[in-house]
């Protein structure tokens, strides 16, 4: 049996359209930004099954969603939960409570509904009355509180002082843990009121259990030689204290008392849980893992609980390494019960990309805005063969798209790396915006987007976060062969279709142009887009071509200089001159080239501007080819030096038109951050 | 189905003894031939346990349910008990209420209950919830009369005079057809208007109202079974043990939905069933829907126990010919000494005496039992009968029912769960169980008056509305305290309703009741239901409370008390189903009609020389009046009418002397005015 569904309305953030999680056999994670609702959604689960440390949870005022002004007040707070594939000890220990398909073969499934409704105040407190029913929509009778205990989760709650958990005190965890392990009970227990000391030997002591051994040893030193003396002293002044006729005497002994189970919880309660070879005290970390283990063997030790692990935040106070391992060790337990009846359910809440990274996509829940979108298979627009793709590439540079407010997908270093510094220069800072890049490496682009897409938008709603897809268009101007490829004939052109037929396009293939050229474009576009996803398709060849080209060449010079710099650096020239003197050399190279260009556009009857943006991008794909990378990073500090420099320079009228375009879509979050207020108490 | 329990040791046995408060030998090798440490001990087996009247045997299987429940392994399985009645239950929780092993044994995962209880519970809601009906109303009674009101004016009355019955309009099978409709002489067609029509309010009722009818429960559950084929093992597996107790009561329905579920095919449930056959007794008179699946008891299965602790030898002699299983009983209760072993007394009446019997009876109470008036109030006296209600031109057969021999007599108020008729009717019965529960020590005198009253307010509300529909729960007043809380007229007219009936335990005068008590009982139901009862509807009527002012007599709860000598004996009257399972010290046999007189068709049996071959009829006669005469523990007699033992007019001599050497120690002709005559 799993827990396969959770639907919960009215309750702090989740307001009456109420939010569906649909959760996995097995592993499930809740990822999401602060405030997406993931703590709510585990408090959510602790109030409608309960937790193994009998922690009393009760519902509070502000549990109740809080309606918006003039809307009047919130109603009633609903949890419910549905379990399904139920094993046969399920369905008949939950017989009464069962809710039957109706076709031939439907498995039976069981919903539980908790409310709490406001009855207004008894005693000057509010009162809340909750209820826990089973049936759909609630209408089966009361779950029984025996029954309910078997469902209680078993929670790690998040930023736990796992120190204090794990040492001795008064219902410290390691005692409850160790109590509720099967035989602690075992052997015999020692009467302390009647055995005598002088002749218990050591077979005896063998025999003796837990408690036994307790109670024995109390015995011990309250007979040791030295407590009695202790003893004595206090009775001869007490016997000088009293009346005629008084008769008070003292006693000492080991504060101990009460039934056999209260004296053995007790004595449990003495002991702290240290890891062995630690030279000193241990860090945090440790003590997470530590405590972590600690729960585990709870779960594994009952039989007929639903074995359900509520994990927030695994990843506090630990390191990467150890997140991947334990996510791993988590994994394999769900993995080591197969099909099994109790196979465990374990649902965790993270904002690591490392654990989201290491968590198969199959498994992970996104919150979002109030909503709840499941990545699972199916549930996405990804077909079944992309989540393997997904499964080896979306590696922990990329799991951040899980947390954004934004995310910009693009092919590759040039764009990774200009994305960011070309939005901060026209003040659309992504790192204020939220907005996460995912640079692909030149594979799946559409793929990353897809995650976001559902299957099913009018169930599921539609994700807010918004999805730019950058690409180039990857059609050269009609020049574009000679300049970049050396061609000097047409008749050199390989045949566009066919045996050694050319992958590069030229606009002149397309025709007529307009209509050709966009519907070429609308087809790359259509790969990817829709609900939140944007695909931005450069207008006319790549990145460096666009750049170079776009609005007059505007940019041509900042990105040749960029070029001619990495090319120099990558090739040890002039390495004894400054940056500023490479810088001006490189200008001067600039304008000799544009001189060619224009010589060359006359001289062919080609347009200038497409000559001369085809002879900068030649700098990155012919000869001594410069480094796209390190010419983007070359070309952000230019730019950069500009913006600084000059306050009238206008970053956003010389870029091409898509990556303006792109940049403002993923700025323009439709979930913005919430607004800080601060009232008076 | 495997069961790993722990082995019942003598420590259990000792310990469950004393958690009860039984004699140390309550369970010992001696008791029964060891049947009944045998049955204790016995785990896993399949029993068949015929038990005698008196026999303990609720005893024994609470006692039996305590030691397993205290070494219960299982948290989600458990065991499941059954039953017709609550008796077992409400043992469970007077004795063991309090202790761990009590709450263990009445909650999850163990069930106790009914038998119609359990199905409702683990398979017909269920189904019905999952198909998306709504659950309003389970009550035959109310779910035909809904029904036929729905139907058009036209069809009720064309139906009412083809002598159609109400309870036609049900459904037969999970597509809710109504199936044949015997229509006068013929079967209605199932294409004609009627038909239609009355299939129609069936669908409505169901779908639309959620209001069913008992017997449709079990067609929801062999319909979930049909139609989910491992429901079964889930049950087994839930309910490895299963307790079935008063077996002979089930009825064919009952009877095969149980074996079907616990027990047809592999991997069946341990069970075990407790039982008289002796006894079976029904309440549909002149049907015997007896069970045959699974007949009781299985001979390979079979453990007896004859022994009563109730009553003495000369009560099991007389009793013992009765017994249809030819049961030998063995009176092994308190003994009394020969003076009450010889008083067990046969009274004869004629038409003109009938209603003097009681008075006779009482008058031979305070003659048997010299005990101080404060003992004696103690002591249980009581008349019963096998007829308990009056029926039109019964007067022709008198004497027919319970009535004749006093007038006052209610059979409304008489069940041991009432369902009063009227709202006053149950304000009587709560004052009536208030007070019982007040003498008993056992509860809060107004809490029982204020929930019966509430019951009756609610009850109203839902005939009037099938929308009111409130869950059964345990708190009725709080409640409708809770329904009123937004209608504070309302409110403060049901606290001053039930200060008036409940608390200060008034009765209104019939004035009062129309111009004052009326008009705020039917604005509290208007406001529950949003429908306003009419002023003459029936629930409404007013009732004298009589007997208050009759010092004698003392309708209001069924008895009547005789005087004599100073003293008083209070004899409480009722129908013989109304005390089954009950004990009394004395208990008077009245003589009542169906098709014949009862104890003048079963005379032979009652003076010891049985027929060699019993009819049918005369099997239901015996096991009636077999119920009805293992009741007493000191006393039991019986009122006959005179003619049985008449042979041309005059009694005949050797019929009493046959009775006399039978153990009938005393016979007395009784006139008119309670005077005998002892023969």
């Amino acid at each position: 049996m799993y827990l396969a569904e959770l639907t919960i309305t009215n309750f702090r953030s989740f307001g009456p359209d109420g939010i569906t999680v649909k959760l996995r056999e097995g592993l499930t994670a809740l990822v999401g930004e602060n405030d997406s609702g993931k703590s709510a959604v585990i408090d959510a689960l602790r109030f409608l099954l309960g937790t193994t440390d009998q922690e009393w949870l009760r519902f509070s005022d502000d549990d109740f969603h809080k309606a918006p002004a003039g809307v009047s007040e919130s109603s009633d707070i609903t949890i419910s939960g549905t379990f399904k594939k139920l094993a046969i000890g399920d369905k008949s220990g939950f017989a009464e409570y069962l809710t039957y398909g109706l076709r031939q073969g439907d498995e039976p499934v069981l919903h539980l509904t908790l409310t709490a409704k406001r009855m207004g105040t008894r005693a000057g407190r509010p009162y809340i009355a909750t209820s826990l029913r089973s049936g759909k929509n609630g209408e089966g009778p009361n779950l029984d509180h025996n029954c309910r205990l078997l469902l209680a989760a078993t929670y790690l709650r998040p930023l736990r002082d796992a120190e204090r958990e794990l040492s001795s005190g008064r219902n410290s965890r390691l005692s409850m843990v160790l109590n509720s392990l099967g035989g602690v009970e075992v052997g015999d227990l020692f009467d302390a009121a009647s055995a005598d000391l002088s002749s218990f030997g050591a077979d005896d002591i063998k025999k003796l259990g837990l408690l036994g051994l307790g109670d024995f040893f109390n015995k011990l030193i309250e007979s040791h030689s030295h407590i009695k003396k202790g003893k004595l002293k206090v009775n001869s002044h007490l016997e000088g204290l009293q009346l005629h006729g008084d008769s008070l005497t003292s006693s000492i002994s080991v504060s101990q008392n009460g039934s056999d189970s209260q004296r053995l919880r007790q004595l449990l309660e003495k002991l702290t849980l240290n890891l062995n070879n630690a030279p000193g005290r241990m860090g945090l970390g440790s003590n997470n893992i530590l405590f972590i283990a600690c729960e585990l063997i709870l779960q594994a030790d009952d039989q007929d609980n639903f074995p359900l692990l509520l994990i927030e935040e695994p990843e506090a106070h630990v390191h990467a390494q150890r997140q991947l391992r334990l996510i791993q060790y988590l994994q394999k337990i769900v993995d080591s019960r197969g099909d099994k009846a109790n196979k465990p359910q374990i649902i965790i809440t993270t904002h690591s990309p490392n654990l989201a990274s290491e968590i198969d996509l199959n498994n992970l829940v996104i919150l979002r805005s109030g909503k709840a979108f499941s990545t699972a298979d199916g549930e996405t627009e990804l077909e079944s063969n992309d989540y393997k793709f997904l499964a080896r590439f979306l590696d922990v540079t990329k799991a951040n798209l899980f947390f954004a407010r934004g995310v910009m997908i693009v092919e590759g270093d040039a764009e990774n790396i200009l994305m960011p510094t070309l939005a901060k220069c026209i003040r659309k800072d992504f790192t204020e915006h939220g907005v996460s890049m995912v640079n692909v490496g030149g594979v799946g682009l559409r793929r990353y987007a897809k995650i976001f897409m559902r299957n099913n938008p009018d169930q599921d709603g539609i994700q807010s976060t918004p999805v730019a897809c950058v690409t180039d268009l990857d059609v050269m101007p009609n020049c574009g062969p000679y300049i970049v490829k050396n061609m000097v004939d047409e008749s050199d052109w390989p045949p566009t279709e066919g045996k050694g037929a050319r992958k590069w396009r030229v606009k002149r293939d397309f025709e007529p142009k307009d209509k050709e050229l966009n519907k070429y474009k609308e087809n790359i576009i259509s790969k990817a887009n829709g609900q939140c996803v944007k695909s931005f398709v450069a207008d006319e060849w790549t990145l460096e071509f666009d750049l170079a080209f776009a609005n007059d060449n505007a940019l041509a010079e900042e990105v040749y200089v960029a070029a001619q710099l990495a090319i120099w650096d990558e090739n040890d020239n002039f390495s004894e001159k400054t940056l500023e003197e490479k810088f001006e050399k490189a200008k001067m190279s600039y304008v000799a080239i544009t001189e060619e260009a224009r010589i060359l556009a006359e001289d062919k009857n080609w347009s200038t501007n497409e000559v001369l943006a085809c002879k900068v991008y030649a700098m990155y794909v012919t000869g001594t080819k410069a480094s796209k990378s390190i010419a983007a990073q070359y070309l952000c500090g230019i730019i950069l030096d500009k913006v600084k420099s000059d306050k009238c320079y206008d970053l956003r009228a010389k870029l091409p038109g898509y990556l303006v375009d792109a940049i403002d879509f993923v700025t323009s979050s439709l979930n913005p951050a919430p607004e800080g207020e601060i009232r008076g108490s | 189905m495997e069961v790993n329990l722990p082995k019942i040791t003598d420590d259990d046995i000792a310990w469950v003894v004393s958690i009860l408060g039984l004699p140390d030998d309550a369970f010992s090798t001696e008791k029964d031939g060891g049947a009944r440490e045998r049955i204790l001990k016995s785990v896993g087996e399949t029993l068949d346990v015929s038990a005698c009247p008196g026999s303990g045997k609720t005893t024994l299987l609470v006692a039996k349910l305590a030691i397993l429940a205290r070494n219960w392994p299982y948290r989600r399985k458990g065991m499941c008990v059954l039953s017709h009645t609550n008796v077992a239950k409400e043992e469970i929780e007077k004795r063991l209420g309090g202790t761990e092993v009590g709450q263990a044994l009445l909650s999850y995962p163990h069930y106790i209950g009914t038998i119609h209880g359990f199905v409702n519970e683990f398979l017909a809601l269920p189904w019905l919830r999952s198909k998306g009906f709504p659950i309003k109303v389970i009550d035959s009674e109310i779910a035909y009369s809904w029904r036929w009101d729905k139907l058009y004016p036209w069809t009720r009355e064309n139906a009412e005079k083809a002598r159609v019955s109400k309870s036609v309009i049900k459904a037969t099978n999970s597509q809710l057809s109504i199936g044949q409709v015997p229509w006068g002489k013929g079967v209605l067609g199932i294409e004609t208007k009627p038909y239609l029509n009355m299939s129609n309010s069936c669908r409505e009722s169901i779908q639309k109202f959620g209001i069913h009818t008992h017997d449709e429960m079990f067609m929801w559950a062999n319909d979930l079974i049909d139609c989910s084929s491992t429901i079964k093992q889930h049950l087994r597996d839930r309910f490895p043990l299963v307790f079935l107790d008063e077996v002979q009561d089930n009825s064919e329905a009952q009877s095969s939905i149980l074996h079907r579920i616990f027990m047809e095919g592999d991997g069946a449930s341990c069970r075990m069933r407790f039982g008289d056959s002796d006894q079976a007794i029904f309440d549909h008179a002149g049907k015997v829907n007896r069970a045959k699946t699974d007949k009781f008891p299985l001979d390979e299965a079979k453990y007896d126990l004859p022994n009563s602790h109730r009553f003495g030898q000369s009560i099991a002699h007389l009793a013992s010919p009765l017994s249809i299983g030819k049961m030998s009983l063995a009176g092994q209760g308190p003994k009394f000494g020969e003076s009450k072993d010889t008083a067990h007394a046969i009274f004869l009446v004629d038409e003109a005496s009938t209603g003097a019997v009681l008075k006779a009876y009482g008058q031979y109470l305070l003659s048997v039992f010299d005990e101080e008036q404060a003992l004696l109030d103690q002591l249980t006296f009581t008349a019963v009968g096998g007829v308990h209600r009056d029926k039109e031109g019964a007067e022709k057969y008198r004497p027919h029912n319970v009535s004749h021999y006093c007038a006052e007599y209610d059979p409304d108020i008489t069940n041991k769960d009432p369902k009063p008729k009227t709202f006053l009717q149950y304000v009587k019965a709560g004052h009536r169980s208030g007070g019982q529960f007040a003498l008993e020590g056992t509860g809060g005198e107004s809490f029982t008056a204020v929930e019966r009253i509430a019951i009756g307010i609610i009850n109203f509300s839902k005939e009037m509305s099938p929308q009111f529909n409130p869950r059964p729960r345990k708190r009725n007043h709080r409640f409708i305290l809770e329904s009123l809380k937004d209608d504070s007229a309302n409110y403060e007219k049901y606290l001053k309703l039930v200060s008036y009936f409940a608390v200060d335990r008034k009765f209104p005068s019939e004035a009062d009741w129309s111009t004052t008590w009326r008009g705020i009982l039917i604005d509290i139901v208007t406001s529950l239901s949003s429908i306003t009862p009419r002023n003459d509807h029936a629930f409404l009527h007013y009732q004298q409370q009589a007997g208050l002012a009759e010092n004698h007599k003392n309708t209001q709860s069924n008895t009547q008390v005789v005087e004599g000598g100073g003293r008083k004996a209070t004899i409480r009257l009722g129908s013989i189903h109304s005390v089954k399972g009950e004990t009394h010290t004395a208990t008077l046999v009245l003589d009542t009609y169906n098709i014949s007189h009862h104890l003048k068709m079963i005379f032979p049996w009652i003076k010891g020389k049985p027929k060699k071959t019993v009819s049918d009829s005369d099997e239901k006669r015996l096991k009636l009046h077999y119920v009805a005469m293992t009741r007493p523990s000191h006393l039991l007699c019986l009122a006959i009418k005179k003619s049985t033992l008449e042979k041309d007019g005059t009694i005949n001599k050797k019929a009493i002397d046959e009775l006399k050497s039978h153990g009938w120690g005393k016979v007395a002709v009784v006139d008119k005015a309670g005077n005998c005559e002892w023969l």
